[in-house]
């Protein structure tokens, strides 16, 4: 029993190795201060932050599902007060992030609160799948994000600790993603042409959600042999970060950048956004692509420059709406969420271009770089 | 040739023998076999690129590998078993599937639909009501949820069950419909065409 509980551990050690390498975020520049706070201004334009809504409900809508945890704690819905403090030390706790006040401290707090306050929100018995939004605050916070471009610079970790926790949560967005496309799997892969999953979702979308944007009235057009491969291409890319994961740090970073196109082309298709995945997906390709440029001062300047003027913006939106509902900072379209996942893909594309591209030095290195040297190396 | 390449060329075996029987004879042997070949390959990949270590690393400093394996499977599959069981955990990390297929050679599909009634206070007829409105200032996609806790006028308190009912009064007059009730009717729409069956209809009385 105790070899065989070994020789597990052994096998997790070594694939946890690998991730620890791969998910590695350059800490060198200021790449990873950069992402901080793009992330935390992201959130305060198109996350949610408003919550007090819920008080306007009466306790006989609290009916959380037996397993949310927050709502079977709570028992009711807090007051109006409770919900306004919390939702404006939320609020303050991105703003702490964006300026670099202990950011560590602060995007730990984002993420308690983040938990809690979601949690009362889906005692209503809906729960939605914003987890990984949730957790990317805590990948933050255990990280040196806080410690360059801060007002008041957070204590340096050690490279291996921040390593373990980027690892982690690296593991955790393909856990995720595996786990919508392994029941996928199950069901889709059937060989049989009569059957079609992704025709359900175009189907009940176009006729039932009237979800009629974009490319979704000329899908319609698509042959049903051109449908049949899709249904089996899509579960295995959701099955296979982990793969990727494992092969090196430029395939993680493509199968991120790949799931990018995965989102629009649903977006151009089905009409389903899923558009603030992209700072969870990006917390590890900007960081990558802005290591490229971590020596171009005046793009730093200039991002500075725009951060500040429209966190002033949605600042003075959210002060003046201070107990209402604040929707995002632009009306949400199908449009205007192309724009971001284009943006995603733009910023992301440096990185792959530089690494994956033969003619360019760091594919040449990487091809070379082989496992063994690594294994070797440790 | 090691075990797992072994089993990788059984199930390559499996599925080709599998989609020749699905094609030629029509019986369907493949379901759900496509992700086995896959975790094959990839437990293959990893078996590969095991990493050797010069000390046992469970002594190593500052790692995490006590933790285990099995703390791991508790903490994202359990969650994911539990949600396939209908019983979703919060807070874990588990995303929707989605699922369900459809024929892909029927000329019609059919889907489930809900769609909640005013009564018009002029016409005295069922006009339906738009859920986002009915429901703000919560979202839209909790109309399940509403209506599974029967629009919060289920379980309660008597003064809990006012406030509910004020709240819907309060919203039908400002639509013009008569603040009494309004229905729930659930739907099986027949695509294109749009013929509907009604499944499922409840009035919700508000006094």
């Amino acid at each position: 029993m105790k070899k065989a509980t070994y020789s597990i551990d052994l096998g997790w050690a070594s694939f946890f190795e690998l991730i620890k390498k791969n998910a590695h975020v350059a800490e060198d520049g200021v790449g990873l201060s950069v992402v901080r706070i793009f992330i935390a201004t992201y959130m305060l334009c198109f996350g949610t932050v408003s919550w007090t809504w819920i008080a306007q409900f009466p306790d006989s809508f609290h009916r959380p599902h037996v397993f949310n945890v927050v709502g079977q704690i709570i028992g009711g819905f807090p007051s109006h007060e409770v919900l306004l403090s919390l939702q404006w030390m939320y609020i303050f706790s991105l703003l702490a992030v964006i300026i670099g006040l202990k950011a560590r401290i602060f995007s730990f707090l984002a993420f308690i609160l983040l938990i809690f306050l979601n949690g009362i929100a889906y005692s209503f018995g809906k729960i939605d799948h914003s987890i990984l939004l949730t957790l990317l605050f805590f990948a933050l916070s255990k990280t040196n994000a806080g410690c360059k471009l801060a007002v008041y610079p957070d204590k340096p970790l050690s490279i291996e600790k921040q390593d373990i926790y980027t690892g982690l949560f690296a593991i955790i967005i393909c856990f995720g993603i595996f786990s919508a496309g392994f029941p996928k799997a199950l069901m889709w892969i059937d060989f049989d042409m009569s059957t079609s999953g992704i025709l359900r979702w175009y189907y009940e979308g176009y006729y039932s959600l009237n979800r009629r944007e974009l490319l979704a009235p000329y899908f319609i057009y698509v042959p049903t042999i051109l449908i049949e491969p899709m249904e089996y291409l899509v579960p295995l890319f959701e099955m296979s970060g982990f793969y990727f994961l494992v092969r090196s740090k430029r395939h993680w970073r493509l199968w991120l950048w790949l799931l990018g196109l995965f989102h629009l082309s649903n977006l151009l298709i089905l009409n389903i956004s899923f558009k603030q995945y992209l700072i969870v997906y990006g917390f590890f390709l900007f960081a990558s692509t802005l290591h490229l440029f971590k020596k171009n001062t005046y793009l730093l300047a200039l991002f500075l420059f725009f951060i500040s003027f429209t966190v002033i913006f949605r600042g003075y939106e959210l002060i003046t709406n201070f107990e209402g509902t604040v929707d995002g900072l632009f009306e949400t379209s199908p449009l205007a969420d192309i724009l971001h996942w284009v943006f995603y893909l733009t910023c992301g594309a440096p990185y792959i271009i530089w690494s994956f591209i033969p003619f360019t030095k760091r594919a040449k290195t990487d091809a070379k770089n082989t496992y063994s040297n690594n294994a070797k190396q440790m | 040739m090691t075990k797992m390449k072994y089993i990788n060329l059984l199930i390559f075996i499996y599925l080709i023998i599998a989609l020749f029987i699905r094609v030629f004879i029509g019986i369907n042997l493949t379901y759900g076999l496509g992700f086995l070949a896959v975790l094959g390959v990839a437990v293959l990949f990893l078996q590969k690129k095991r990493i050797k270590f010069s000390k046992n690393p469970m002594k190593m400093e500052g790692y995490p590998y006590k933790l285990r394996v099995y703390v791991i499977c508790v903490l994202l599959f359990i969650p994911m078993l539990f949600k396939y069981l209908g019983l979703e955990i919060y807070p874990s990390i588990v995303m929707p599937g989605g699922i369900a297929l459809i024929s892909s050679t029927d000329e019609i599909v059919s889907f489930k639909s809900s769609q909640l009634y005013g009564i018009s206070k002029e016409r005295r007829d069922t006009i339906p009501i738009d859920v986002a409105y009915f429901l703000d200032p919560a979202p839209t996609h909790y109309f399940g949820a509403f209506q599974r806790s029967g629009f919060g006028m289920k379980n309660g308190s008597k003064g809990e069950i006012d406030a509910a009912k004020a709240r819907w009064r309060l919203k039908l007059r400002r639509i013009g419909c008569i603040d009494s009730l309004f229905l729930f009717r659930k739907y099986q729409t027949i695509f294109p065409s749009e013929l509907r069956e009604i499944l499922d209809e409840k009035s919700y009385l508000l006094y």
